[in-house]
């Protein structure tokens, strides 16, 4: 049941993107989330379309197998959409019973959903072009420098690590539990949401009770294998930057650099 | 030189009611000393709950005895700062296969405890390899432990202690969640760590593992109860028995067959092939193997 969901897992392949180091992938995102709040044109939308739309290509995931993800948000996104165009105040066009709807509403809507779709595929490519190992070992070295606030980055890039190690071995014994329900009588599929909600008792009970046994498990494991706080610990895989990543930071900053001046520009020249 | 040395520990678990009320303590470990030369292969024996496991974890400084001392190639356990030195000399291996990989990538899950130790790069990957090479499972380096039989996983986590160069390896119960298969395949290893000169001590309720040791203890409610080799453990197995254990098959048979009126020798046979041979060479009129 958790296996169908594609939004935020890797998708193997060989491509420019999947090679460069996580650490540009990360500073790609912001620089792409802050360039989708920063742009507020249909031009400047055009122009982040049209790069993102080639970013996809070099990365070969499939463009149906990305848009098959925006099916978990389809809900939240017609919902916003739907209150965008009813609560902006602004010139009528159409009027009924309490509601109105606006040409202000209906620009706010389609810019919001337009928003709302690019940061979903572009935080979901970067899942998608980088295996979670790799995005763990680069979100703890792009983070690194909260060790000196006494943040414990390493720690969290450990939990991270465990959590992602452990969802097939869970996902496993959650299978297992249901079966042997199951065979006990236990119904999960029938009845209303409230019905299965308590039906999901008998399978969330078992499952936290041997997660925490493997919690304790893991524990002892890990300290057998001397974990520890101190700062000399090395790396199998240490990332290193190669010259593809020194270009794409480049292109990056020379993207959200056209994004924040095109702005500017059009404002001055009185569109928008 | 005795690489594992306990001196008279003890260690005991509160227990607690539903309120969280201590209502008493269960004693695990029972003024037991025992000492473990370097380079031996060592098997503990004992039912469940008689306090092996607890033993166990006192030799990596897991648990630190409550009375008594360890000391582990001369360092007391329970000196916190020289923890990872100890932890170094004495890796573990657990029972369940799942529980004890922390990565999803084979080669850096066995790389994890060198990469505590902080062991430098260009050996971090010699040791990797090394240490997947030894327990054949070199070709699933950069795969994921998801898919490996639950033998599998255990030679992974092998790998991984072996990775950390230690001078001993305590099996808390690691082939006990296998199947025969798995068994074999992690006996197989051990055996080879044993062979390298690395002090074995296999925890174990398979009385046909541990007659592959070279030393025998039995432990019951906390007390080293029977200590010798496997010889001499077994060939008293109705000792053996009242702490709730079972002497080997062919132990058993060839008890049998004495009683039957077989002359057999006096050295006793661990297992079947030695049993058979026995009994052949008597067939052919021999009376000693």
């Amino acid at each position: 049941m958790i296996r169908n969901i594609t939004l935020g897992q890797y998708y193997p392949a060989k491509s420019r993107i999947h090679a460069l180091d996580p650490r540009v992938k990360l500073f790609a995102t912001f620089i792409f989330l802050i360039s989708l709040f920063v742009n507020d044109s249909f031009t400047g939308y055009i122009f982040i379309i049209a790069c993102f739309g080639m970013v996809i290509r070099v990365s070969r995931v499939p463009l149906g197998y990305m848009i098959r993800g925006l099916k978990g948000i389809i809900f939240i996104m017609c919902f916003s959409v739907i209150i965008n165009i009813f609560i902006t105040e602004g010139q009528v066009l159409l009027s009924f019973w309490i509601f109105k709807i606006t040409l202000e509403g209906l620009i706010r809507a389609a810019y919001f959903a337009i928003r709302l779709i690019l940061l979903i595929l572009g935080s979901s490519l970067m899942t998608y072009t980088t295996t979670p190992n790799s995005l763990t070992d680069g979100l703890e070295k792009s983070l690194g420098f909260l060790t000196y606030l006494r943040v414990p980055v390493h720690d969290f890039a450990t939990m991270i690590g465990i959590a992602l190690r452990f969802i097939p071995v869970l996902s496993e014994e959650a299978d297992r539990i249901i079966k042997a329900q199951e065979a006990r009588g236990a119904d999960f599929t029938q009845g209303n949401l409230m019905k299965r909600v308590k039906g999901m008792i008998p399978l969330i009970i078992p499952l936290l009770i041997s997660a925490f046994r493997r919690a304790e498990d893991l524990a002892l494991a890990l300290d057998a294998r001397c974990y520890n706080k101190e700062k000399w610990r090395t790396k199998l895989h240490p990332l290193k930057y190669s010259r593809a990543d020194v270009a794409a930071y480049i292109l990056l900053l020379l993207y959200l650099g056209t994004v924040i001046a095109s702005k500017y520009a059009f404002e001055y020249m009185g569109f928008v | 030189m005795d690489l594992i040395k306990a001196e008279d520990i003890s260690y005991s678990f509160k227990e607690y009611d539903e309120e969280g009320n201590v209502t008493g303590a269960r004693t695990a470990v029972d003024h037991l000393s025992i000492t473990v030369p370097a380079g031996t292969f060592l098997a503990v024996l004992g039912r469940n709950g008689s306090g092996k496991s607890t033993f166990a974890k006192h030799l990596n400084a897991l648990l630190i005895p409550q009375e008594g001392t360890v000391y582990v190639d001369g360092i007391d356990t329970s000196k916190a700062k020289d923890m990872l030195l100890i932890r170094r000399n004495v890796g573990m291996v657990f029972q369940n296969p799942d529980n004890q990989i922390v990565s999803t990538v084979i080669e850096e899950d066995v790389a994890f405890g060198p990469e505590n130790l902080g062991v430098p790069h260009g050996e971090l990957e010699d040791r990797v390899y090394s240490s997947l090479e030894k327990v054949g499972m070199s070709e699933y380096a950069s795969n994921s432990p998801t898919k490996l039989s639950g033998g599998q996983k255990q030679r992974i986590a092998i790998a991984g202690v072996l990775a950390m160069k230690p001078k001993a390896v305590v099996f808390d119960e690691a082939t006990a969640m296998l199947d025969p298969k798995g068994r074999r395949e992690v006996m197989a290893a051990l055996k080879k760590l044993h062979e390298e000169g690395i002090t074995i001590i296999h925890i174990t309720h398979h009385m046909e593992e541990a007659s592959e040791a070279e030393r025998v203890i039995i432990i019951n409610d906390g007390k080293v109860v029977m200590d010798g080799t496997p010889q001499e453990v077994f060939g008293n197995h109705a000792e053996a028995e009242k702490y709730g254990l079972r002497a080997p098959n062919a132990v058993l048979l060839r008890d049998m067959l004495k009683d039957g009126g077989m002359r057999l020798g006096e050295h006793i046979a661990l297992d079947e092939k030695e049993l058979a041979m026995q009994i052949a060479s008597h067939l052919r009129g021999g009376e000693d193997d």
